[in-house]
Formats: C-alpha cells, structure tokens, sequence
C-alpha cells in the first residue's frame, strides 16, 4: 500500500472512522424507506452492527440520495432525517453511537430552509430518543439546536429539565460525591419550578418529577406540595399513577406510615398489580413485622406469569413514553 | 446473619425477665464467618466468641458450625447486559450450583430484569434446574430483587442464603439502598453478591468498582460479602467460594439481655486468638419502624 493511503487509513483509524463504507444496500433501504415501508425498513436495522458505520455511510452516500433526479430535496432530507432517527431507535443499546445518528439526523433537520410542523415533530421523537438513551449532554445540546429553529417551542423548558433529571439518575450515585448529587438535583428542581411557572401543557408532569427530585432531596414536603397541585381528572393514568406512588415515598420519609400505605393501595387501585408500589408496599409492612402480608405480596410478584407493564419503569426515560405516538406521525409525514 | 429462632417455651418461662422483641423474636442467631486467609477457621467453641449486643456483653447460648439444611436463593441479573456467552456461563454455573448441595438442601432461582421473576421454586439439591428457560433482556431492579428474596418468608429451621449476581447497575428499583438496608434488617438472610471484573479490577458492566459500593454495603449488613469473578472465568468459582463460605460459618445463638427492646441493635462479635477475619452481620432491628397492629 502506497505511503499516502497508509497515512489516510491509520488516520481514520485514529478519528475513529472506518474507511470503507458497510452498508452497501443503504440506498436501496433508504427508498423502501421512502415509499412507505417504514416498519420492514426498522424491523431490518435491528441487525445494524453498528451506529457509527451506519452514521459514516449515511454521510458519505446522503448527496447521492439528495441528488437523486426528479425528487424534491427537502422531502429527500425529511427521509433521510427520520431514517437516522429509527436507525438509533434500532441501536438504542449502541449509547451514544446511536444517539450520533440523532445528531447527524438533526443536522439534516437544521438544513431544511423553512422549517415546519413536521421538522418540529421530528425534534419531539428526538427529545424522546435522548431521554431513552438517558444521553443528558446528547439532550441538553439537541434543546440547543432545536431553539435555533423553533425558539418558541413550548417543550424546551420542559426537556431542558429532563436532561438536569437525566443527571441525577441513582446509577450515578455510586461515581459522583453526595454533594455533586445534591448540586444536580437541585439544578432539576429548579428546571422543573421554571417549568411549572411557564409552559401550562407540561405543568402536570413538571409537578411530578418535581416531586420526585425533591424525594431524593428529602424534601417530602415540597413533594406533597408538588403533587397536591395535579389534577388527577385532568392527567393521564401514568402520572396517576406516579402521583399516587412518590405521595407514598414522601409520605414515608415524614414517618407517616398509614398515610403512605393508603398511597400505595391507591396506586395499585389504579394499576391493580403493578410492582412498584407493591414492592414498597411490601417493604414497608415488612419493616412493620407483617411478614405474612409482605411474603404474600412478593410471592405474587415474583410468580406472575402474565407481565404487568410498569410506568415507573420509564420514569427516567421521560418522553420516550410517547415514542409510539411520535414515531407513527413522524412516518406518516415522511411518506 | 441473625436468624430469629424460636426457643422452647420451656426455656422462656424461664428467660422471661429477657427481653422479647417481635412477636417471633424470642432469640437472635448470628452467622459468623471466621477465616484465617482463605481457610475456615474450625473447632471454636462458645468461650472463643465475644458478642455484643448495643455494646453489652452477652452470653452465648450455643455455638454450632451448622447442620441446619439451607435454603438458597440465586439472584441473577439478567438484564440485557449479560446476553450472549455470559448467559450461558451463568446457566452452567446455576446447574453446577444445585450439583453442590446436598438432598436436604434446597434451591430457588429468581431472575432479576426490571420486573422481578421465580424461574424456579424451591427444588432440593442434587436436582438439575431447568435453565433451559432462561433469556436475557431489560434492565436491572437489583435491589428490589435482594429485598424480595430477604422478605420471603423462611422456615425456622433452615438457614436462608441469598447469592446475587449483576454485571451492572440498579437502573430500575424502586427500592432506594436505604430502605433495601432496612428490609436487610429485619432479615433472616446473609446476603453474598457476586461482579465480574476484568483483569484491570474494573467491572465488567456499565459501571467502576466503586459502582458496588451501596451492594457492598448492603451484603455487609447481613453478614455476607462483594465477591469479585474475573470476567471470562467460570461464575461457578465465586458461587463454590460464597456457598463454602456460608456452610463454613458458626452460629451463635443468645437471649438478648441488659438492652432495650426497641430499634436498631448494632453487633460485634470478636473472637479470641487469631488474627482473624471475622464476619457477621452488623446489627438487627428490633423495631425501626412503629409496629402495624
């Protein structure tokens, strides 16, 4: 191999580029895409290798596609952009390799001259995209762009302090010092209070996670204040559910312990079965010495056959909740 | 560990100025794991051990390097983490696990994603467990999991191990350390867990040694211990390692005397000669949260 070449692959080695595209059918993937087969389309990524090759051979093949004679840039982009955002969907487990793509997908939003609602909605599934792959920075650097193109999108303030919650996620606490933790949750309640001073079509869920922040401040009660002012006729039977079981976790905190058991109880009466609260429920007769009923409420639990989907397990995630919704109207804008 | 045993009410009657704790609490039995090294320190006796309870000196009823058949709970993680040849490490390490205890003995295994699952109930040893069924997927509610197994309800006559696996960290319990520390107790459990690392000491999961540190803790609290498995090694190693460490332990027993009923009782146990490493529980709750009628 001639010196020059050498040069230029060990560089691309070093920048952490492959050197040769490998993904040959990207092409042929990109117009099923376009001609509506979005679902076999996805179904196909999902044996993707890799994020970052792909976001590597969607750089180097886009012009080609753009170009392509008789078709309109922007609905090209359009594709190419939701194409990047199912290909980090697919590769969710690839971390921030996927949410690479996001960014190259946004890139390709931000080019589009006279941004409309369906530039908006793409923005939206990528909040929930960032929120999936619990990538704050990711997030925090999408809410940037977006504002650039739509400074009055009532979201930002919202998605701003999910990335300050993304930051105090448990799994950190062992790697950062308790007073770094405390710092960022204060942060994420403070995102959260703008939240529900500013943007009335986030408020319900910024009390929520305000309350739950303040948990984990061990602040019950600004929690119970948070959560007293939802609405629960007026919120979807997530937050219901969620109200019902941080009022228990703060609840507890203040030794009010047959106020918090009733919290548990109401959480399950809204989601009959449902293992977050009663695991704490569980817990907490446990702790009273009511064996039985804790061993019986596990052994149901744990022997259940028939899952029982969880709103706590999103919690963190925050939008990705509503990939499904999003997803369905990105594609049939992109058709 | 503390089991609470129940004592003859013979001896009550005459015990009766002692303290009686909960309803079941009429005794305290605490695992204690002496080691010199890597080796069992055999043939003590009650007058080697010093226990304290809040400080008090207490006299020690019996002392036994036990017969009592045990009951042990595998934890695994099998988030989607472990997918692929861990996976199938981990099932080998399951069967090769039931291989090791005797009939008397018994074996449950209870996979730990974000919803927790029995594959199996209690099935005596010596029996291969069906690990055909087991898959990998979603994340890991790990200190749900421990909690879950602690609170399951234990036969007095059985000792209760509890050995976690994880290659990563808690993303979806809604249990937070302390309260997992609570439950722990009030247990009857010693709680081993088991992380893989690579050769640089580093876990093999998402996250830093220093990510174990709250399931260090908590495996402390009930007498039990963090053991490290080289990533690619066999897991059978570390399970051998915490079961022969469990099978190995004495158990004292005593009637609580010269301290208050309620709350949190701190433990010591020393025991003489030695240097050892002598491991056991730290302390047992009487009653940290008012009792439900």
């Amino acid at each position: 191999m001639p010196r020059i070449a050498l040069a230029l692959a060990a560089a691309a080695v070093l920048l952490g580029r492959p050197v040769h595209a490998q993904n040959p059918w990207l092409l042929e993937w990109l117009a099923d895409y376009a001609a509506g087969r979005h679902a076999e389309v996805a179904g196909r990524m999902a044996s993707l290798a890799s994020a970052r090759v792909l976001e590597f051979d969607l750089e180097r093949q886009a012009p080609a596609w753009l170009q392509q004679k008789g078709a309109d840039p922007v609905a090209q982009r359009r594709v190419l952009a939701a194409f990047a955002l199912e290909a980090a969907i697919a590769r969710l487990d690839q971390g921030t390799d996927a949410t690479k793509l996001l960014e190259w997908g946004c890139r390709q939003v931000r080019r589009i001259p006279q941004p409309g609602p369906i530039e908006q909605h793409w923005h939206r599934a990528a909040f929930a995209v960032f929120a999936g792959a619990a990538d704050s920075d990711g997030l925090e650097a999408h809410i940037g762009h977006v504002k650039l193109q739509f400074p009055t999108e009532p979201r930002l303030t919202f998605q701003r302090a999910v990335a300050a919650e993304l930051r105090t996620v448990p799994a950190l606490a062992g790697l950062r010092t308790a007073s770094e933790m405390e710092k960022r949750r204060q942060e994420a309640a403070r995102r959260f209070r703008e939240v529900t001073d500013t943007d009335a079509s986030t408020r319900a869920e910024a009390d929520l996670r305000l309350a739950h922040v303040q948990i984990a401040l061990a602040a019950p009660d600004a929690a119970l204040e948070a959560l007293a002012r939802l609405d629960e006729p007026t919120i979807d039977p997530y937050l219901v559910y969620l109200a019902r079981l941080f009022r228990g976790l703060a609840l507890e905190q203040l030794g009010r312990l047959d106020e918090a058991r009733a919290a548990y109880e109401a959480a399950l009466a809204a989601a009959p079965g449902t293992p977050s609260a009663a695991m704490r429920l569980a817990a907490l007769e446990f702790r009273q010495g009511q064996r039985d009923v804790s061993d019986r409420i596990v052994a149901e639990l744990i022997d259940r056959r028939a899952p029982v989907a969880d709103p706590w397990w999103s919690y963190w995630s925050a939008d990705f909740r509503h990939l499904t919704r999003l997803l369905a109207a990105l594609r049939g804008s992109v058709r | 560990m503390t089991t609470l045993w129940i004592i003859s009410l013979a001896w009550l009657a005459l015990q009766d100025q002692q303290p009686v704790f909960r309803a079941r609490v009429e005794g305290v039995s605490v695992n204690v794991s002496v080691r010199q090294g890597n080796v069992a320190v055999p043939g003590l006796s009650a007058t080697d051990f010093e226990l304290l309870d809040n400080g008090v000196p207490q006299t020690i009823a019996a002392v036994s390097v036990e017969r009592l058949p045990m009951d042990v709970t595998l934890l695994l993680d099998l988030s989607r983490s472990v997918a692929g040849p861990r996976l199938e490490r981990l099932k080998q390490a399951v069967v090769q696990t039931a291989a090791l205890l005797g009939p008397e003995d018994r074996l449950r295994l209870i996979a730990v994603q974000h919803e927790l699952r029995q594959v199996f109930g209690f099935q005596p040893g010596g029996v291969r467990p069906p690990v055909e069924r087991l898959t990998a997927g979603g994340g890991t509610a790990l200190f749900d999991g421990i909690a879950a197994a602690m609170m399951r309800a234990a036969e007095a006559d059985r000792r209760q191990l509890i050995v976690a696996y994880t290659d990563g960290v808690d993303t979806s319990s809604v249990l937070d350390l302390d309260v997992a520390r609570e439950v722990a107790g009030f247990a009857d459990a010693v709680v081993h867990v088991i992380v893989p690392v690579t050769n640089a000491g580093r876990r093999a999961g998402p996250s830093s040694v220093a990510g174990a540190a709250p399931l260090h803790e908590l495996a402390s609290r009930t007498g039990g211990q963090l053991f490290t498995v080289e990533s690619a090694a066999p897991i059978t190693n570390a399970f051998t390692r915490a079961l022969e460490e469990f099978r190995t332990s004495y158990v004292l027993r005593y009637l609580p005397a010269g301290v208050s009923r309620d709350g949190w009782h701190e433990l010591e146990v020393r025991v003489k000669g030695g240097p050892y490493d002598v491991r056991a529980r730290k302390g047992y709750a009487a009653s940290l949260l008012p009792k439900r009628e």
